[in-house]
């Protein structure tokens, strides 16, 4: 197989070990159970989960600049609807905990108002923000974001088991291989 | 889940090291040919049932492959310098940990090798400056071993569809995968160019095939195990064959550190950590290892002692060099039309016209170009080229082209050079104690043109194919793969490779070697078709040897 290479390599605190996982899985397995318990509560219309590792304000602020990476409007949700800021917290709290503090300290030093991104997307702080972005808008929502699937919706993946032939526009009608 | 357990105390005939491509069809070999076989792992044993997809699980949270926090790595490009620690994210050396070893979680690409990568030094010439070698075996020898692996493994494909498909003894025995819209569309820009697409070859069963189900094209094979259990991992194949003899057990979560010798300069076993992280030793008659190109190189290097001081089967000073990670491009492009590539196998097209090298696109090189998916959700979303928008609205419409977006990968040769090598970190321990791997790495300058030419040919078939938009991701030195190949060559001659043409190290007449290590060139691509057919032909002759009473 070939995976991303480059890229992804990038991504400097994404990778958490094997050991870690193992030491930590109860707990991740537990943040799991709370999140689908947080948007079975959200669904009946109950108010959205408590935050367990971020405070009001550093919420307010990463909910604010995650939600500018992927905006909401007209054309659908964005970062805020699927509740990237809850699988923020909940990853600050089990499977990126490594991520918090650097993070957390980043963003302290931002000036306020926080600068345009055509300036701070220069930074280590943008390129971790959008590493969390993606995988509270796309991740399974069992990690505690892309709440009601509405991330895999603004991509239109579906979450279904298997396919059958068709799978696209151009294979519709495809005659068959000739050599 | 084994049928047999040996005890450390038991002389078993073989300890075999890694239950990947390789490991796996040796002991299913060595087994059915009568033998006591231990096969070690060092990672869990999945079941079908436990695979999910999980995107955050398997590629950010070492789901199934080997973890920069448990076991760094480090990376330079430059042999002088001082290598740098990986202790987070992609590891340089990337595979599966994992009862099946990265034929859990490959794409299963099942292209094989051509006549010319076996000879291609002596029609070529030399290449200055590297170790560009002929193969001690041809395709003409290995080609019974190509359809063994058609048959046993189980690959899906259509013989003669490539009008320069190498000969073959026997058609596939599944017909291909039903074409995608990346694949209608590859072959629609291939043909008005001229050029000779056909349906990709892959280890994944079209139709339920020897008690496997058939695929229901999920979409979830690059990085993640097969529940349907049709992709032909050694996990649903030779391994669960092996263990039916009665003579094979499997050994997970056990890490193999060291390979000792005695005094008669023959190995006597292997010693290893349990779960428990205790050390352990089985006793063996011999040793093959399987481990891959990074780790089995690791495993000889960690393995010195006096009579071995470079490392064990390294007189020739080859064990770690050489290594290759075949050339990589990619090509997205966007469609008027939904494609929906997120569904079924990643690959069902691919065009091999660019296969040979040709003395006039003024480099050394040659490889395949596939249409496959554009890659799964976060992967795709977070892997945007320099200059791409990465965020607000221009982003969001980026992200709401998933549906209508393919992606075509360009696989190619990577050249033997001393320099690019697997070789012990002098600082890094990992949690057990051993020294890490150091990969020292900085592609030729052939395989970078080389990627950029065959970049170019597939961006021009997806214009073709009448792509609204393409994008060429920048050709960058790599700093991983998983592809690990080269690292202990195979030759005739003691002194400039590791292994003999039957994987029996030249050094020591009891310890064997086949896995990716032993290509002598790159290959374009997609290595684990050839892994295999080295494996079933190493089987075969490690077993006569057992039955001579010579090992």
């Amino acid at each position: 197989m070939h995976t991303r290479r480059g890229f992804l390599g990038n991504i400097g605190a994404a990778g958490l070990g094997a050991a870690w996982w193992a030491a930590h899985a109860p707990a991740i397995a537990a943040a799991a159970g709370h999140a689908h318990a947080g948007m079975a509560a959200m669904a009946a219309g109950a108010p959205p989960p408590q935050l367990t590792t971020l405070s009001a304000d550093e919420a307010r602020d990463l909910d604010e600049l995650t939600s500018r990476i992927v905006p909401s409007g007209d054309d659908g949700p964005g970062a805020h609807e699927a509740g990237v800021v809850y699988f923020i917290d909940r990853a600050f709290g089990s499977f990126f905990a490594e991520m918090r503090a650097p993070i957390l300290k980043d963003l302290g030093a931002l000036p306020r108002p926080f600068p345009d991104f055509a300036t701070l997307e220069a930074t280590p702080l943008f390129a971790q923000l959008h590493f969390l972005t993606v995988l509270g808008l796309l991740a399974d929502p069992s990690w505690g974001g892309n709440r009601n699937e509405l991330g895999w919706r603004l991509l239109g993946f579906e979450n279904t088991h298997a396919y059958a032939p068709p799978f696209g526009w151009y294979d519709r009608d495809y005659p068959g291989f000739a050599p | 889940m084994s049928t047999r357990t040996y005890r450390d105390s038991d002389l078993v005939d073989f300890a075999i090291v890694g239950s990947g491509a390789a490991g796996g069809v040796i002991a299913r070999e060595l087994a059915q040919a009568g033998h006591s076989v231990v096969l070690f792992e060092r990672g869990p044993r999945h079941t079908p049932g436990s695979f999910e997809h999980d995107e955050l699980k398997y590629y950010f949270l070492d789901g199934l492959t080997n973890s920069a926090r448990t076991t760094p790595q480090s990376f330079r490009a430059d042999p002088a310098v001082d290598a740098q620690p990986i202790t987070s994210g992609l590891l340089p050396a990337w595979y599966a940990q994992t009862v099946g070893g990265s034929t859990t979680h490959f794409t299963a690409n099942f292209w094989r090798f051509r006549e010319i990568d076996f000879r291609e030094r002596s029609v070529l010439g030399p290449i200055a400056g590297t170790a560009f070698a002929d193969w001690p075996i041809s395709y003409a020898e290995l080609e019974p071993y190509y359809t063994k692996v058609d048959w046993e493994i189980g690959v899906s494909g259509l013989a003669g569809a490539c009008p320069d498909d190498p000969p073959r003894s026997k058609p596939y025995p599944m017909p291909p995968l039903p074409v995608k819209s990346s694949g209608v569309l590859l072959e629609r820009g291939a043909r008005k160019l001229g050029l000779h697409p056909f349906p990709a070859p892959m280890a994944i069963a079209s139709v339920p095939y020897r008690n496997r189900g058939g695929c229901i094209h999920c979409g979830f094979c690059i990085g993640f195990g097969c529940e349907a259990t049709a992709k032909s991992s050694t996990l649903y194949t030779v391994i669960p064959e092996a263990e039916a003899t009665g003579r094979c057990e499997v050994r997970a979560h056990s890490y193999v550190f060291r390979v000792p010798t005695n005094d008669a300069g023959r190995v006597t076993g292997v010693h290893y950590f349990d779960a428990e992280r205790r050390e352990r030793f089985q006793k063996a008659r011999a040793v093959v290892l399987s481990a891959n190109g990074a780790e089995t190189a690791r495993l000889l290097l960690a393995s010195e002692s006096a009579r071995f001081p470079n490392g064990l089967a390294n007189s020739s000073g080859c064990v770690g060099k050489h290594l290759m990670f075949n050339s990589y491009s990619q090509v997205e492009a966007e469609f008027e039309h939904e494609l929906n590539e997120y569904k079924s196998v990643q690959v069902t097209r691919i065009v091999h016209d660019f296969y040979d090298s040709d003395p006039k696109r003024g480099h050394y090189g040659g490889g395949g170009i596939d249409g496959r998916i554009g890659p799964i959700p976060i992967v795709w979303a977070l892997e945007r080229p320099p200059g791409e928008p990465r965020w607000g609205q221009a982003y969001k419409d980026r992200l709401k082209a998933f549906r209508r977006t393919m992606m075509s990968t360009q696989h190619g040769t990577s050249l033997p050079l001393e320099t690019n090598s697997v070789s012990l970190d002098p600082h890094l321990k990992d949690a057990w104690g051993q020294p890490c791997i150091r990969v020292t790495y900085r592609d030729h300058p052939d395989d970078l043109a080389n990627a950029r030419f065959l970049q170019a040919r597939a961006d021009e078939i997806l214009q073709a194919a009448g792509a609204r938009r393409t994008l060429r991701f920048p050709v960058i030195p790599a700093t991983n793969a998983p592809h690990l190949l080269g690292t202990c060559r195979m030759g005739n001659d003691p002194a400039t490779s590791v292994v003999d043409r039957h994987h029996r190290s030249h050094d020591v007449r009891n310890l064997f070697i086949c896995d990716g290590s032993s290509f002598v060139t790159s290959g374009r691509g997609q290595p684990t078709m050839t892994i295999q057919a080295l494996a079933f032909r190493a089987g075969e002759h490690i077993a006569r040897f057992a039955r001579a009473n010579d090992i």
